[in-house]
C-alpha cells in the first residue's frame, strides 16, 4: 500500500500498487472531472506530481506521493461558488498554471527551447499550446532553466503564455465597478475564486461634476485626458490597497475585469463620450475589448490583462452587461425583471426567449440629492421608519442620532405617509403639524443637528418625478413584450438603495408594481458581481457578447407613450 | 358649483380621466364652449403657471395639470368655432438637435396654448434647418421658441440661434430659448430675444414679446 497526499485539500489515502491517481482521488471523496471517463482523451484531470503535470487518471502509483490537484482546479474544476447574491458558477478562469520540466535538448534536436516547452504542455494536455507565440523576453530565461533542471511554471490563457515562474505566486484577479458616485474593487483569488479583499471609495472624478452629463461636458470641453487618468489613478491606487489588505503582491494580479455605466466605461479608456451626449444617444464601442492592463496606467502584472466588458445601449452600459452576468436571465425559462436603481433605472425584462431593456432618469433623489433632509446611506441617516398606534418610529445607520433621510428612509416615510393619510394620492401633503406641507419626522432636539429631519412638499415631488420614472419603464418593458405584473416571476434589485429598500413600501408608493411586492429578491452589487464571475469562468466573460447583442433596446425618449405614462405613474396608488 | 369651476378643479387637480366627462356635462348644461375654454381651462392654467412660479407646486402637478387640460380641450375643440384658439398668433417651438427630452418643452407649448397662441411643435432632435423650413412654410409666426435640456446640447442651441440670426426674415420673428441649464446671460450671448425659466414665465414672455 502507497500512501497519497492531497496537498490543496489536506486529504490522505492509502491505495494498492497500480491504482490510477484519479481513483485514489475519488477514494479521498474529492470530486474531479474526468469527463471522458479515464480514457486519457480530455486532459481535464490533470495534476501536478513531483513537479510535472500529468494525467491523473493515466498515472498509476507505484511509491507514496504527494499529489497537487491544482492545476486541474485552476483550469476546468467545477468547484461550485456561491458568492455574495451571485447565482453559482463553474470555477473556470481564463488562466492556467502548468508545471514543466524542461530537458537538456540533445544533439540532433533542431527544435528550439520555445518549441520544447510548447510541446511539453501540448503533452500535459494544453493543445492550444501549438498556437503560443514566442515571447523574446520570456524565451531568454529558458536556456539557464534547462541547465538548471528541476521544474517550473507556465502562466498561460488559451491564447499566450504570461510568464514563466519558478514559484508559483498566489495568483489574484481584480474586478472594478465604477460607478459615477462610488467605486467598489475585489480582489479574487485566482486558485480558488475566493474574495480576498474588498475596497470602495468614491469616484474622484466627482471633482469635474456630480454626474454623467456634467463630466460629459468637461471632457467635451478640455478632452478626456484628465478624467480618464484621474479614475485609472484610482483605480490602480485601489490595486494597491487591495493587494496589500491581503498580502498579495499586485504583480501576481494576472486579469483584471472593469465594469461601468457607458460614460464611465469610455472616459475610463479614454473614449470621447460626444455620441452619448447627443441624440440618438450611442455608445462610440459597445463589443467587449482585453488589453494589457499597463495601456491603461494598471500596475498589475506586467502581461496583466484588462478585460472591458460591453455595453449595451447608450444609457444601458457595462454595468447592467455584468448584473445580467450575475442573473443570466437567459437561461430561466419564467419571466424575470432586473432593475439596477441609480441615477439612471436601468432595466431588463424577459426570459430566455426574449429580453428587452431601457433606461430611465430616475434622478438623484433616492440617492439623497435634491431632498431637503436628503443624505447618503452614511451614519446618521434615517433608514427606516414605520407608524403604529399614532406613533411615529424610525431607525438610523449606526444608531447613531438623526441628521437626515437616506433613499430607503425617504421611501418608507413616503409610504407610511400615504397609508396613514397624511397624504393623498396626488402627493399633496396635509402633515397636520404647524406647517402642513412639512412634515417634521424627528424635531431639532432629538436629531443630531439643529434643523431637524423633516420631509417637505418638494422632496414629495421629487420622490412622484423617481418612481415615476422607474415606474413608467418597467410598464413599457412589459407593453412591449405584452406581459402582466402576473408573469413576472420575479423582480432582481441590484443597487445599494435595492439592497435596503423595504420592498412593501416600494410597491405601496407604486415604486415598483405592487403585486411584485413578494416576489423581490436583492441581488448586492450585481454589476460588481458579473465582472467577478467573468474572471471566474472566462466561457461567461466570453458570451457576454453575444448575450448583450439578443438584449432589445426602447429608448424611451423615442415613445409617445412614455410621457402619457410617465404622467399616469406620477399618482400614488390608492390602497 | 358652477360646471365649469368643476372643470377648472379637475383641471387644476390634473385628474385627466374625469375632466372629459366634466367639459361634456359643460357643454349639455348649455355653457358657452368659449367660456369653458377660456374660465374653465385657461385661465386655471394661468394660475397652475402662477403658483409653480412662485415655488407652491411643482413639475408633477404642472405636468398632470397640463395633460388634464388636453383631455378637456380634446372633448370641446369640436365644438369651438375654428379660429378662436391662437388669437395670439402663430409661434413654433422645437427640442434643439441632439436632444431628445420633450417633457419640459410639451410643458412651454402646453402653457403657451394656453395663453392663445396656435403652437406649431415640430418635436425634438429639431435641426436648425428644420427650424428654418418650418418658419419659410409659417411666414406668419410670430415666436419661435428653443429648448436644449443638457449642457451638452447648449452648442446645439447656440447654433440653431445663429442660423436664425442669419436668415433674411430674422427681423420679422421673435427667438425665445430656454431648458435647464439655460440662463438670461447665455441667451443674451447667443443673440436671443428673450429667456424664461419657467412654463409659466415662457407664457407671459411670448404675449410680451408677440405684442411688440
Amino acid at each position: 500500500m502507497y500512501r497519497v497526499l492531497f496537498t490543496r485539500e489536506k486529504k490522505q489515502v492509502e491505495v494498492a500498487e497500480g491504482t490510477t491517481i484519479l481513483e485514489a482521488e475519488r477514494l479521498a471523496g474529492l470530486l474531479p472531472d474526468a469527463p471522458c471517463g479515464g480514457a486519457g482523451t480530455c486532459g481535464k484531470c490533470r495534476v501536478i506530481v513531483n513537479g510535472q503535470t500529468v494525467k491523473a487518471c493515466r498515472t498509476k502509483i507505484c511509491e507514496d506521493l504527494k499529489v497537487d490537484t491544482t492545476a486541474a482546479s485552476a483550469l476546468e474544476d467545477a468547484v461550485i461558488l456561491t458568492e455574495g447574491f451571485s447565482r453559482p458558477v463553474a470555477f473556470r478562469p481564463g488562466i492556467a498554471v502548468h508545471a514543466v520540466r524542461l530537458e537538456k535538448t540533445v544533439p540532433g534536436d533542431k527544435r528550439s527551447d520555445w518549441e520544447r516547452m510548447l510541446k511539453s504542455l501540448f503533452d500535459a494536455g494544453v493543445p492550444e499550446a501549438e498556437h503560443f507565440l514566442p515571447d523574446p523576453k520570456l524565451a531568454s530565461s529558458l536556456y539557464e532553466r534547462c541547465q538548471k533542471g528541476g521544474s517550473w511554471y507556465v502562466l498561460h490563457t488559451d491564447q499566450e503564455i504570461l510568464d514563466l515562474r519558478s514559484e508559483k505566486g498566489n495568483l489574484c484577479f481584480a474586478a472594478f465597478d465604477i460607478g459615477t458616485t462610488t467605486l467598489a474593487g475585489y480582489l479574487l483569488d485566482a486558485e480558488n475564486g475566493q474574495v480576498l479583499a474588498v475596497e470602495s471609495r468614491m469616484n474622484p472624478q466627482a471633482q469635474y461634476g456630480a454626474d454623467v452629463i456634467m463630466r460629459s461636458d468637461y471632457a467635451l470641453a478640455h478632452g478626456t485626458k484628465e478624467l480618464s487618468e484621474c479614475i485609472q489613478r484610482e483605480i490602480n491606487d485601489m490595486i494597491g490597497c487591495l493587494a496589500e489588505q491581503a498580502d498579495r503582491d499586485r504583480r501576481d494580479i494576472l486579469q483584471v475585469c472593469v465594469v461601468g455605466n457607458t460614460c464611465m466605461h469610455h472616459l475610463f479608456l479614454g473614449i470621447s463620450p460626444a455620441s452619448l451626449v447627443h441624440a440618438p444617444y450611442t455608445p462610440a464601442i459597445s463589443q467587449s475589448m482585453t488589453f494589457r492592463a499597463a495601456q491603461y496606467g494598471l500596475s498589475v502584472h506586467p502581461k496583466g490583462q484588462l478585460f472591458m466588458l460591453p455595453n449595451i445601449a447608450g444609457y444601458v452600459g457595462a454595468d447592467t452587461s455584468g448584473c445580467l452576468l450575475a442573473i443570466r436571465p437567459d437561461l430561466k425559462e419564467e419571466i424575470t425583471l432586473l432593475l439596477d436603481i441609480g441615477t439612471n433605472g436601468e432595466m431588463i425584462l424577459g426570459n430566455r426567449e426574449r429580453l428587452v431593456t431601457c433606461s430611465t432618469a430616475a434622478g438623484p433623489a433616492f440617492e439623497g440629492a435634491k431632498i431637503e433632509c436628503g443624505m447618503r446611506g452614511t451614519e446618521g441617516a434615517v433608514d427606516h421608519v414605520s407608524y403604529e398606534n399614532g406613533t411615529w418610529h424610525y431607525t438610523t445607520i449606526g444608531n447613531r442620532p438623526a441628521v437626515g433621510l437616506c433613499g430607503s428612509g425617504l421611501l418608507d416615510l413616503t409610504a407610511q405617509l400615504l397609508l396613514h393619510g397624511f397624504m393623498d394620492e396626488n402627493g399633496s401633503l396635509e402633515s397636520g403639524q404647524d406647517d402642513p406641507k412639512r412634515f417634521m419626522l424627528v424635531p431639532p432636539e432629538a436629531s443630531g443637528n439643529e434643523r431637524g429631519v423633516y420631509l417637505t412638499q418638494k422632496d414629495i415631488r421629487e420622490v412622484q418625478l423617481a418612481k415615476a420614472a422607474i415606474a413608467a419603464g418597467i410598464r413599457i418593458l412589459m407593453q412591449t413584450l405584452s406581459v402582466t405584473e402576473g408573469d413576472i416571476a420575479c423582480l432582481y434589485i441590484a443597487g445599494a438603495f435595492g439592497n435596503y429598500m423595504d420592498p412593501i413600501s416600494a410597491g405601496t408608493i407604486g415604486l415598483i408594481p405592487r403585486s411584485l411586492t413578494g416576489r423581490i429578491k436583492p441581488v448586492g452589487n450585481a454589476a460588481g458581481e458579473g465582472a467577478k464571475i467573468a474572471l471566474l469562468n472566462a466561457e461567461e466573460r466570453k458570451r457576454t457578447d453575444a448575450l448583450t447583442k439578443h438584449v432589445e433596446f426602447v429608448e424611451l425618449a423615442a415613445l409617445a407613450e412614455f410621457q402619457d405614462c410617465f404622467v399616469d405613474e406620477l399618482e400614488f396608488p390608492l390602497s | 358649483m358652477s360646471k365649469i369651476t368643476e372643470v377648472a378643479e379637475l383641471v387644476e387637480k390634473g385628474k385627466a380621466k374625469l375632466v372629459g366627462a366634466a367639459v361634456q356635462a359643460a357643454l349639455d348644461d348649455g355653457c358657452d364652449p368659449m367660456q369653458i375654454l377660456n374660465e374653465g381651462m385657461i385661465d386655471t392654467m394661468s394660475v397652475v403657471g402662477e403658483k409653480f412660479k412662485n415655488g407652491e407646486i411643482f413639475v408633477p402637478e404642472m405636468l398632470v395639470a397640463a395633460r388634464a387640460m388636453k383631455k378637456g380641450v380634446e372633448v370641446l375643440k369640436p365644438h369651438l368655432a375654428t379660429g378662436s384658439t391662437g388669437a395670439q398668433g402663430k409661434v413654433i417651438i422645437a427640442t434643439v438637435a441632439g436632444d431628445l427630452h420633450d417633457i419640459g418643452k410639451n410643458l412651454v407649448a402646453m402653457m403657451i396654448e394656453s395663453a392663445g397662441f396656435e403652437v406649431l411643435d415640430l418635436g425634438v432632435d429639431v435641426a436648425a434647418e428644420k427650424v428654418i423650413e418650418a418658419y419659410r412654410t409659417n411666414p406668419d409666426t410670430k415666436i419661435i421658441c428653443l429648448s436644449a435640456l443638457l449642457t451638452t446640447t447648449m452648442p446645439a442651441l447656440k447654433d440653431t440661434v445663429a442660423a436664425l440670426n442669419a436668415a433674411d426674415f430674422r427681423s420679422s420673428v421673435k427667438v425665445m430659448v430656454g431648458g435647464a441649464p439655460i440662463t438670461q446671460s447665455f441667451a443674451d450671448e447667443i443673440g436671443a430675444d428673450g429667456y424664461s425659466e419657467d412654463a409659466a414665465s415662457a407664457a407671459m414672455l411670448a404675449k410680451k414679446l408677440a405684442a411688440v
